[in-house]
């Protein structure tokens, strides 16, 4: 892979997240106001659901599923995040040792 | 007095999944050719997850270098959001939001919006984005040197490691209305826009979840003059 490629990416990343403490993040901020702290819960829960389902663009049912599901009932049930990511892993990992 | 505070164990925990997962990107680039330099300081300055191994993996597979740059960044979107979100916690001075700006990822931010002052929201903000980073950059130079070593990290379940880490970091939002209004909403765009849609573009797309968690936000005030319901403190304006 070319030096290009990394350093247009670098460049574009540092931007994007200047962008986002500067002048963006102002307007982004003052419009929000009192709701900009559910704007991070969208994202993760997009986050969630693209990470459990999706592969390469198509909706897949897999072990994930199995694994985030028992992850979510650990994190209701107050887990610490330790737990929620290992019981997560290990219902991934029991399952596909099974299937 | 130095005390131990309670964003520590979860940065650090975090972090040292998040490097593992660093890990298994070092062996993949290095499957796709990338050498030691190279790996190391796209996870120096890039420092973006997923955006990462889908650049590689465009490229590897024929793509252009700007179909590459171009996915990638379609992914690092995001983190310009999260900026309005941690501004309140940052350094005023325009130097220190450059430098800041480097370690806003998903989980500082999660971490800062998780605490209930400023003081402990600048802190986890930085605490969990430089240790972060360091795993992230360490991970990726440990996978490159073990090249194929580690066997198929999908039979260790690490593939649903980083959603479970979102799950964690999303629970205690759901115990609000607005919150679970937010979640459900998102989760609904994303799931309809992933076949039709780029990478990157379903998680964009879940902003507009915003609109219906506001609305109820709103309507659970009873006194407009009564306050913020942030669940965080409203920073000073700058």
């Amino acid at each position: 892979m070319s030096w290009t490629v990394i350093l247009v990416l670098a460049a574009g990343a540092y931007g994007i997240r200047v962008l986002g403490v500067t002048t963006l993040g102002r307007i982004v901020e003052q419009r929000l106001g009192a709701v900009v702290w559910l704007l991070p819960v969208t994202l993760f829960s997009a986050l969630v659901v693209v990470m459990t389902l999706d592969e390469a663009g198509e909706l897949v049912l897999d072990g994930r599923v199995a694994g985030v599901a028992a992850g979510a009932v650990a994190a209701w049930r107050k887990a610490p995040m330790m737990v929620v990511v290992l019981v997560a892993m290990a219902s991934t990992a029991g399952l596909r040792l099974v299937a | 007095m130095i005390r131990p505070k309670h964003y520590w164990r979860d940065g650090v925990f975090m972090s040292l999944a998040v490097g593992v997962i660093g890990v298994t990107f070092g062996v993949f680039a290095d499957a796709a050719g990338l050498d030691l330099a190279q790996i190391a300081v796209l996870s120096t300055l890039a420092c973006a997850g997923a955006a990462q191994f889908v650049v590689v993996g465009v490229i590897d597979s024929g793509g252009t270098g700007a179909a590459a740059v171009g996915s990638a960044l379609l992914l690092i979107a995001r983190y310009a959001l999260y900026g309005p979100v941690v501004r309140r916690f940052l350094p005023s001075s325009v130097p220190g939001r450059l430098v800041a700006a480097q370690f806003v990822i998903d989980q500082s931010t999660a971490m800062a919006v998780a605490q209930t002052n400023r003081r402990d929201g600048s802190g986890a903000f930085w605490f969990t984005g430089v240790t972060l980073w360091l795993c992230w950059i360490a991970g990726s130079v440990v996978g490159t040197a073990l090249g194929g070593v580690i066997g198929d990290p999908e039979k260790w379940g690490l593939d649903a490691a980083l959603p479970a880490i979102f799950v964690a970091l999303l629970a205690p939002h759901l115990r609000s209305a607005p919150g679970r209004v937010a979640a459900l909403g998102a989760a609904v765009v994303a799931v309809a826009a992933v076949p039709f849609t780029a990478a990157g573009v379903p998680i964009l797309l879940s902003v507009v979840a915003l609109a219906p968690a506001a609305l109820v936000q709103v309507r659970r005030q009873q006194d407009p003059h009564d306050g913020p319901t942030s669940r965080t403190e409203p920073g000073p304006t700058p």
